[in-house]
């Protein structure tokens, strides 16, 4: 067993006994394979459902909104940021919150596996060593577990909580320093704009990328606002892509890329290049990290004297 | 903007075609300075269309990208210098979004020529004017708007559409 | 009922017979299985376990125009009702569970005082073949809702793959129809048996979730008990499940506006969105995203067995799979069966 898992129980077990918090959130095996479950576990005996390997991919964040408990959450490094970006801007009592950093080898994406195993229905999955072995469509597959992993991870360039009340002992993956995997705009605009009405064409607006972002929390989303109706509800090219643009905007500087939205979205749209865009935009031009410090003001939310202006049209 | 327009009859004859640019002046620099401009009998092309907003920080991206998709071909937002906003701070804090739109439109593959901000003050009513002779002939050259433009018979299912519908 | 053979290498003729006299919908792979139109059989795909998106967007469309308005026409012409297509259409291969779910979707939208012309239209100009299971996901469970890998209700043709040759059912008149003249030899007792007895040997291997048709009649005991809580707290209310289902049919209708032109649609809704039941005063019934959960599982599992007489699941399993919080509702289901113990 993963020594980590042991790190974990012994955790909750002594959280919940010391009575600092009424709810450990963490993971458990899920019901279907490569995907694990939300733990909620409340008391000792609860405990051992909680686990580690690398189908956690879930933001454990979202459940935090409006829960007035004091939990314990297992946060991996993206989390931790998320759980930072929602101190900022107070969604979160920091007193009730138990952050317990876990330091993480990378989550696995489903669709990956999925296309590895000719788009059949994965029957079962287990990691062996530092390979993914599956069962689909009656036949059996596998890769190095580091091909299988989400982009978002790949790219991941803090995979160890920096915020955090205690740190669980572990090897996390290498990260990949800031600015390292920053996709140069292509040169070709049409290409860009082929992969992006592309993407937004599969757009079936159901939100769940919206719903499961633990940052995405307006009681009124602008795709809803009927008073304007800024954004049709129809899936409609244009109000896709004007959709997907301003979950994007709205989240320039706030997303922490912690590929909840990819994982969630069952038509597999992917915008991620608009959100690392708009990342790498923030941290050079008004040099702000997202979720790396919960008392900075979020960047959209102040100025500089001194901010460029390279995008003005001067004449 | 009265009707959505068929792109393809703009661009099988386009002599007829002149861009319809829409601009949003903040009240106390941007929109003064275009007033200075008329009462200097300044000449600019009249393909721009004024909104008056309080301040540019008024501006959100929803505006541009609705603006864009109902059909405008371009998209002006103009207020006042850094320092000089009327509200102290509205345009520092506008400079930063609309640096991110740019950026984020850029990253789709939207044409960026579309979109321009700039800083006109109330007493540049020859820079307002030569401001829209810059935007209008960027604009023009781009020629009318094909990206985000919505058009209301258009699903994503594109097998349906094949199914011979009368939409 | 009529049960012949059709060898596998006459399926092109027919396919192509079909798509010179109406729309063919088939599974077609790309990165995941899909249906879409057909021109040949060389584009289908038939060794696929589900589409990830349902059939059912090809009668109960995700977006469609039910009226159109220009204000600039004649006063006469100013409304249009949307053209009602009633282009002959076949869903070829399509699973039971999916068969299964248009029946319950026409029991919506063709039952009562006001049955939907756009819906009826569409669904009286439809055939559907039916295509049986030769083995199941782990995130089946058709056999726990009244269905089956061999379940031939809804479809019109039914196949079984029996090798070498397809065992066809002509479950209809429309499938009697549908062949039209085509030489079906008769099958042979040997093929029909294998056939059925493979299925019902993939019926019994099946994990069951028992005692589903309690939970109607023991409705208000069930909406009142603890467990909804434990249950939704994990649920995050995206929405992914609803819009992959093959029988949830809520909808919104919205007027979408350009200006002097327009159309009214009416457009996928899902009752996990707690825009949902928001009131215009502010209040909303169910803010709690238990309740959602709770709304969602009882409208399927007791109100609409109430109204409809069966239960509004086909087990396809696929908002298990979608759930990116990996729930399950087969395990909630045998919570409520169960009288919702509590989780110890």
């Amino acid at each position: 067993m993963n020594p980590l898992v042991s790190q974990i129980r012994d955790t909750a077990r002594r959280l919940l006994a010391e009575g600092r918090v009424e709810l450990v959130l963490g993971y458990e095996t899920g019901p279907v394979p490569l995907r694990n479950a939300p733990c909620f576990v409340r008391n000792a005996n609860e405990v051992d459902s909680l686990t580690w390997d690398h189908f956690c991919s879930l933001n454990l964040a979202v459940f935090l909104h409006g829960n007035p408990r004091r939990i314990a959450i297992l946060a991996k490094g993206c989390d931790s940021r998320a759980i930072v970006n929602m101190l900022k801007e107070r969604r979160l009592v920091r007193e009730n919150l138990a952050i317990v950093g876990i330091p993480c080898r990378g989550m696995i994406d489903r669709a990956k596996v999925e296309r590895l195993a000719g788009g059949s229905e994965i029957e079962a999955a287990r990691i062996v060593g530092e390979k993914i072995i599956v069962v689909a469509g009656g036949r059996m597959v596998e890769a190095p577990v580091e091909e299988m992993l989400r982009n978002a991870c790949r790219e991941c360039a803090a995979p160890t909580p920096t915020y955090y009340d205690l740190l669980l002992d572990g090897t996390a993956r290498s990260p990949v320093a800031v600015g390292a995997i920053d996709e140069l705009p292509q040169s070709d605009r049409t290409k860009r704009w082929r992969r992006f009405e592309a993407e937004a064409a599969k757009c079936i607006r159901c939100y769940a990328c919206r719903n499961v972002c633990p940052l995405c929390y307006c009681r009124e989303c602008c795709a809803d606002q009927s008073n304007p109706r800024w954004i049709g509800t129809s899936p409609n090219p244009s109000d896709n892509e004007m959709f997907l643009l301003m979950r994007a905007l709205h989240l320039a500087g706030r997303c922490v890329d912690c590929g909840a939205c990819v994982d969630a979205c069952p038509v597999g749209v992917d915008v991620r290049c608009l959100f690392k865009r708009l990342e790498r935009e923030v941290r050079e031009r008004f040099g702000h990290i997202s979720g790396a410090d919960p008392n900075e003001k979020p960047p959209l939310a102040t100025f500089s004297t001194t901010d460029p202006e390279d995008f003005l049209t001067t004449v | 903007m009265t009707e959505v327009q068929n792109p393809k009859s703009q661009i099988e004859n386009p002599v007829e075609w002149q861009p319809k640019i829409l601009a949003f002046l903040c009240n106390w620099c941007s929109y003064a300075g275009a007033d200075l401009a008329g009462v200097s009998r300044l000449q600019y092309p009249p393909n721009v269309r004024v909104i008056r907003v309080p301040c540019s920080a008024r501006v959100g991206p929803l505006f541009i990208l609705s603006a864009l998709q109902r059909g405008a071909d371009g998209v002006l937002v103009s207020g006042c210098h850094p320092g000089d906003c009327h509200y102290l701070s509205g345009n520092l804090v506008a400079r930063r979004r609309f640096a991110l739109l740019k950026a984020l439109l850029d990253e789709a593959g939207f044409e960026t020529d579309r979109v321009h901000f700039s800083w006109i003050s109330a007493a540049e009513g020859g820079r307002f004017a030569e401001l829209i002779r810059e935007v209008t002939e960027k604009v023009r050259s781009l020629g009318p708007a094909r990206q985000f433009v919505k058009r209301l018979n258009a699903t994503t299912i594109d097998e349906l559409a094949r199914e011979g519908t009368s939409e | 009922m009529r049960r012949g053979i059709l060898a596998k290498e006459r399926l092109g003729d027919l396919i192509r017979r079909w798509a010179g006299e109406r729309l063919v919908v088939a599974p077609v792979r790309h990165d995941t299985v899909e249906f879409e139109p057909v021109s040949s059989a060389d584009e289908i795909e038939l060794g696929y376990r589900n589409t990830r998106l349902p059939a059912k967007r090809f009668l109960f469309r995700p977006s469609e125009a039910l009226l159109r308005f220009d204000l600039k026409a004649a006063p006469e012409r100013r409304v249009t009702e949307a053209a009602t297509e009633s282009r002959p259409m076949v869903l070829f291969a399509v699973r039971p569970c999916e068969a299964r779910s248009f029946t319950l979707l026409d029991r919506v939208f063709l039952g009562g005082d006001f049955p939907d012309p756009y819906y009826a239209n569409r669904r009286g100009a439809t055939a559907v073949v039916g295509l049986a299971c030769a083995a199941f996901a782990p995130t089946c469970f058709c056999t726990s809702v009244g269905g089956g890998p061999a379940d031939r209700t809804g479809a019109d043709l039914f196949l079984f793959d029996v090798g070498e040759v397809f065992l066809v059912d002509v479950v209809s008149k429309r499938g009697e129809e549908l062949l039209a003249g085509l030489p079906l030899p008769e099958a042979q007792p040997e093929t029909v048996e294998r056939a059925d007895r493979a299925a019902a040997q993939l019926a019994a291997a099946m994990t069951v979730v028992p005692g589903l048709d309690q939970i109607g009649p023991r409705a208000e005991e069930v909406f009142g008990d603890s467990c909804w809580q434990k249950i939704g707290e994990r649920c995050i209310a995206c929405a992914a499940c609803s819009f992959l289902c093959p029988t949830c049919h809520c909808f919104d209708i919205q007027d979408e506006v350009l200006d002097q032109i327009g159309r009214r649609v009416r457009n996928y809704d899902s009752c996990m969105f707690p825009l949902f039941t928001l009131h215009a005063s502010g209040h909303n019934p169910r803010a709690e995203k238990s309740q959602r959960v709770r709304q969602r599982l009882m409208h399927k599992f007791a109100y609409f067995p109430e109204h409809f007489g069966a239960m509004a699941c086909v087990g396809c399993g696929r908002c298990i799979r979608a759930c990116p919080a990996a729930n399950d509702i087969r395990q909630w289901l045998r919570i409520l069966a169960a009288s919702c113990p509590e989780r110890t």
